[in-house]
């Protein structure tokens, strides 16, 4: 907006970067201001401001331009913001802002205690622990101890939708195999271990198990890969490093124990 | 904050908008000019950054409209004026002002001090 952009140091480039992200985080949820003209507009005065500075701009003369400008969260009053983002707000500010992380894991703690109401209890804890942090992340605040207060409904909620992301197909199998109440020709499963491979049942099984998994990883592989973005969302904030290789990865290794399985099958039979 | 900071940061905070409608009625100008101006008001000590969101809800309400300009120094600026409807709240805002600030000078026995 203003003059040309200055050239920054290492440093002073990160402190921008966060200051930035600080910005379109505090003024994202306010309906009465357009986030990504304000955002410009400040681009555009930090720009101006340090249009006299020696190049490249350090850190610390940044520092003086954001001190000036202040913290983004203190700039729009909470007067627009939804009710829900209004008592998150209250519950994470104030005297002490450990609020959310008790909150969060006190649900937990309750919902292995009372089992009646455990599923609803745990994933409010769950949603209590992604807001919370969230917060903390838009203020640019470490959640330092916190940390041990949030993370757990995130860990158990994370592993439980992993394991069965991972291992669904081999329990299908294990089940159909194995359960003796299940008719013999579900899926002709059993009828295909037992008559048409021709293989002691449970080197059928394991075989038709391995075969299974590996092109479930082999799907579930090429989703992680094609939906990268998607999948470190929802597995925030402990997928950040996820990338496209590992689904790759995933999907070869899905692909190869298939390949294997699928060949040492044919030749058993 | 002692009872002061208090209520001079309530006090700034109120009259910041009337300050930037007062500055935008004068002339077109560009965002980072109306902070250099605010920079010259007296006892407005302000967060600087507080400046650039009450712009975009000023615009988003229809109180200002904004046009690029071509700049010398650099890449096109973004001119704010005031729109039909920013000029006649501007006016109601001075006046309201004025009749605030004649009844507490002369509430004000003290004088200007």
């Amino acid at each position: 907006m203003m003059a040309a952009q200055p050239t920054f140091t290492e440093d002073a480039r990160g402190v921008l970067k966060r200051y930035l992200r600080r910005v379109r985080n505090a003024l994202r949820p306010h309906p009465s201001v357009d986030a990504g003209e304000v955002e410009l507009e400040i681009r555009g005065h930090i720009e101006a401001e340090l249009a006299d500075e020696p190049e490249p701009v350090t850190a610390e003369r940044l520092h003086g331009v954001l001190e000036r400008l202040g913290s983004p969260n203190d700039w729009v009053p909470a007067d627009d913001l939804s009710a829900w983002r209004k008592l998150l707000l209250r519950l994470s500010t104030g005297p002490e802002d450990w609020r959310l992380a008790y909150l969060s894991l006190g649900l937990f703690v309750a919902g292995w205690i009372l089992a009646p109401v455990a599923p609803l209890l745990i994933f409010a804890s769950f949603l209590v622990a992604r807001a919370g942090l969230r917060l903390l992340e838009e203020r640019d605040e470490f959640p330092g101890a916190r940390k041990w207060f949030f993370y757990p409904p995130l860990v158990f909620i994370y592993l439980v939708i992993a394991i069965i992301a991972a291992m669904f197909p081999l329990a299908v199998t294990v089940g159909m195999v194995s359960d003796p109440n299940l008719p013999p020709d579900l899926y002709g499963m059993r009828g295909l271990i037992a008559e048409w491979i021709a293989l002691p049942a449970w080197l059928g099984a394991t075989l038709l198990a391995v075969l299974l998994t590996g092109l479930w990883w082999l799907g579930v592989g090429l989703v992680l890969a094609r939906l990268n973005r998607a999948v470190r969302a929802v597995f925030w904030p402990f997928a950040d490093g996820l990338a496209r290789r590992h689904g790759l990865r995933v999907a070869l290794a899905g692909g190869a124990s298939a390949a294997a399985a699928g060949i040492a099958l044919a030749l058993m039979a | 904050m002692d009872f002061t900071d208090n209520w001079t940061t309530q006090l700034r905070k109120g009259t910041l908008e009337l300050c930037m409608l007062n500055i935008v009625g004068q002339e077109p100008v560009y965002g980072y000019e109306i902070v250099k101006r605010l920079r010259g008001v007296e006892a407005l000590v302000i967060r600087e950054g507080t400046v650039y969101p009450i712009l975009s809800r000023l615009r988003r309400e229809g109180l200002v409209s904004t046009t690029l300009r071509e700049s010398p120094e650099g890449p096109a600026r973004k001119y704010y004026e005031l729109t039909p409807r920013g000029r006649r709240l501007r006016q109601e805002m001075n006046r309201y002002w004025e009749v605030l600030k004649r009844g507490m000078d002369a509430l004000n026995t003290e004088g200007p001090g």
